[in-house]
């Protein structure tokens, strides 16, 4: 019998329809993932099954540190894995929000500031005092403002992990080198005020073209959106009125931060020399940064460096400590609600916050960790611990000053970052400027869905 | 079996047809649920509120209205955009066609010009994006340092919001490599004879571009700038990485604003509207093009009016 050979014709056709068969297989509605009740809490049992929690976040350098509490949470559920995934900041809130209209959130979310306000402002996270009563979580431990910042609507929607807040870093080489007394210094014996650190930065200030030395290393535009309530409140007022109905940077008072700013400015970088003089080239002598870079600036920083209290107002020579409260919450859909709780609780024991500050310097949000001399004392990743020690105990005590939480804070960030560009330019002057955000941030605020929770806490 | 009797049945056209449709099936399928499918989407939740992690809700027109009554950060993105158009394009189109001129002459190393000119226009997206960043740097960008060299104090480019644009817009010579090509392929198909034949008429080198180059080389020019005020609308990368739209809104291109509504704002339906209004008006910019064309455009043995 002849064996009928497959022409070439014939096998572009059968080509061509298991390539048309395997694009329609694709085609094939998957699996949608068990929609998942409103978590229900209560001690219950963790499952027996094997699982894997993912847990997001964007900071890199606390990779290592989650990990080692990982490690030993598996330990002890050895069914239960974690998986830490990393995402750049920039893209995270878009992968988050990607995840849950995708019905895969991550079993534990960090949030912060923009983070936590859309995602607590549309309703996806999970209320947490069920868990804590059931579970007998010891919230009192944790600042009222780090827990106010993560409440929406008077509900505790996710835990801090951390009470960081922005100090006030120096290059205290230089300042030996030219006699002048630090900035921690003029805070201990109660002169730590907007002058004195513009005096500093004045005598700080020398050279000319790339060999120039800034006494200051510039807000620029904010490169930190969530601290802009904290610099409008440094002068004694604030960005919004209590009840958040209207912004108020036309209020003197809140316009005195700007004017100090701008006044700055001729011992900062301007924008595009900040590039190139930044504080690691040992250029820039003064400057903000949240407290948990210290550790990271450390090992690459060619100088040394310590820290005070950012600068206060002469006028009411209080000091204002930003505070944004990165927290970690629970997102409405996920598949083990429970085991999510009993990781959170897990990463907060003053054990695993102890285990997370030796390894990456991020400051514990648990009070009574964060004061603790001998948690310091042991500390080598920060350059004079001991002042560290003694900034959070201020900070506790001082208090934090939150973010806003309203839906569109980000619109106003932009609005507000589009107007003082161009008097960080010359090319408005600060006042019109400041009365243009004001204008803009009033109309944004019209649209905006608000948490009316207080925005500053005093003490413990 | 009765599929194949069936298919038996059939004559050589059809089953060629339908030969012809199975093998494209995977792009339409592709086509469908790729850009058809978002598209009908978007063009639904450009009535709605939507911020992607919860569900929409209709609004009817409220996003319409506001971007032509109150969003003057609309309008500014407009201006940003049609002000780079009105720059950019035509005098790409011109830079890539003198350029394509100079390359299409037959002197020993023209191969190695075409290859250095062509070659920026591969390279492209964020590394490039950073490159011009230094080069427009105030104090040591390429430029500046030029400029003070004979004496003239160059702008802050990125940094000033009176220059900011026109640095953007001199970015975009840049890339004439691919317009460049695609002219120089259309002048080589221009048949020596007419040139001949003009040159014996009289016609200066003027006269020769004027009246042979340019009609012959219309269909060319009529593609690329069609293809030219579609990328100008679409411009993104630069803006986003240089100058994130800043300062103030210099460089607020329309589809910069578009990504910021849809994944900074998280007003999702919003950018919808603002992306269904960028199809509009392509779409009715192209179609003037086209209207045009008649006019300008020469097709050999073919002439509509």
């Amino acid at each position: 019998m002849d064996q009928k050979k497959l022409s070439r014709r014939d096998f572009l056709r059968l080509a061509a329809l298991a390539t048309g068969g395997m694009a329609l297989a694709q085609c094939t509605p998957q699996q949608t993932a068990t929609k998942q009740s409103e978590a229900t809490a209560g001690p219950k049992e963790l499952t027996k099954e094997e699982i894997t929690l993912r847990m997001w976040h964007w900071d890199s350098f606390l990779g290592d540190g989650y990990k080692a509490v990982a490690e030993k949470f598996t330990q002890k559920y050895p069914n239960i894995k974690v998986a830490i995934e990393m995402t750049a900041y920039g893209e995270y809130s878009q992968k988050v929000a990607a995840s849950i209209a995708g019905g895969t959130p991550p079993d534990v979310a960090g949030t912060i500031a923009e983070h936590f306000t859309n995602m607590a402002g549309q309703g996806q996270l999970v209320e947490l005092m069920p868990y804590i009563e059931a579970t007998k979580f010891d919230i009192n431990d944790f600042h009222k403002g780090n827990l106010s910042q993560n409440s929406w609507g008077g509900k505790l929607l996710a835990i801090p992990y951390s009470a960081d807040g922005m100090w006030w870093f120096y290059n205290v080489d230089e300042f030996k080198k030219q006699g002048l007394k630090t900035p921690y210094e003029y805070w201990k014996e109660g002169n730590w005020t907007w002058d004195t650190a513009m005096q500093l930065a004045k005598q700080l200030t020398s050279g000319e073209g790339v060999t120039k030395n800034f006494g200051y290393g510039g807000m620029g535009t904010g490169n930190y959106f969530e601290v802009l309530p904290a610099i409008v409140a440094n002068g004694g007022s604030g960005l919004f009125d209590e009840k958040y109905t209207a912004c108020q940077l036309t209020d003197p008072k809140a316009q005195a931060y700007y004017e100090w700013g701008y006044e700055m400015r001729q011992y900062a970088p301007g924008p595009e020399e900040q590039a190139t003089s930044n504080p690691q080239s040992g250029r820039v002598m003064q400057w903000f940064d949240w407290s948990p870079m210290g550790p990271i600036y450390k090992p690459n920083y060619p100088f040394t460096f310590s820290y005070a209290p950012p600068p206060a107002p002469p006028s009411t020579k209080k000091f204002v400590y930003c505070g944004d409260a990165p927290a970690f919450g629970i997102l409405k859909g996920v598949k083990h609600p429970d085991e999510s709780w009993a990781y959170i609780t897990w990463i907060n024991t003053p054990e695993s916050v102890e285990t997370i500050f030796d390894i990456t310097g991020q400051e514990p949000p648990r009070m009574s960790v964060a004061q603790d001399p001998g948690l310091w004392q042991r500390n080598t990743k920060y350059p004079d611990s001991s002042i560290g020690l003694e900034l959070t105990k201020h900070r506790f005590k001082e208090g934090f000053y939150n973010t806003p939480k309203v839906s569109n804070f980000v619109e106003m960030w932009q609005a507000h970052n589009e107007e003082i560009s161009l008097v960080w330019v010359d090319k408005q002057p600060l006042k019109d400027a400041l009365n243009k955000v004001n204008d803009r941030i009033n109309a944004l605020l019209k649209e905006a869905t608000v948490d009316q929770d207080r925005l500053y806490w005093t003490s413990s | 079996m009765k599929i194949f009797s069936s298919w038996n049945k059939l004559n050589f056209m059809k089953k060629e047809a339908i030969w012809g449709y199975l093998f494209i099936m995977p792009w339409i399928i592709g086509f469908l649920g790729l850009r058809l499918g978002p598209m009908i989407a978007s063009f639904f939740l450009s009535f709605t509120e939507y911020a992607i992690i919860s569900p929409p809700k209709f609004v009817g027109l409220a996003n319409y209205i506001k971007m032509f009554t109150s969003d003057p950060a609309f309008r500014d993105a407009i201006r940003v955009t049609l002000t780079y158009a009105i720059f950019a394009v035509p005098v790409g189109l011109s830079l890539s066609l003198m350029i394509a001129m100079l390359l299409n002459q037959k002197v020993p190393g023209v191969t190695v010009w075409r290859t250095i000119y062509y070659l920026p226009s591969v390279v492209s997206g964020v590394a490039v994006s950073m490159l011009w960043v230094w080069i427009f740097h105030s104090q040591f960008g390429l430029i500046n340092v030029g400029l003070h060299a004979i004496g003239i104090q160059g702008p802050a480019w990125l940094g000033d919001p009176s220059w900011a644009l026109p640095a953007l817009i001199i970015m975009s010579f840049w890339s004439i490599g691919g317009g460049m090509v695609i002219n120089l392929a259309g002048l080589q198909g221009i048949p020596t004879e007419l040139y001949e034949a003009a040159s014996i008429d009289g016609a200066n080198a003027w006269w020769r571009f004027w009246s042979v180059t340019i009609p012959m080389l219309s269909p060319v020019l009529f593609f690329n700038l069609v293809m030219g005020v579609i990328d100008t609308f679409q411009y993104f990368t630069n803006a986003f990485v240089m100058t994130a739209g800043g300062p103030g809104r210099s460089t607020m291109f329309y589809n910069l604003y578009l990504y910021q509504n849809a994944f900074r704002y998280y007003k999702m339906g919003y950018a919808s509207a603002l992306a269904w209004v960028m199809f509009l008006i392509i779409l009715v910019l192209t179609l003037l093009i086209f209207k045009s064309s008649p006019y300008w455009v020469y097709y050999e043995g073919f002439r509509k009016r």
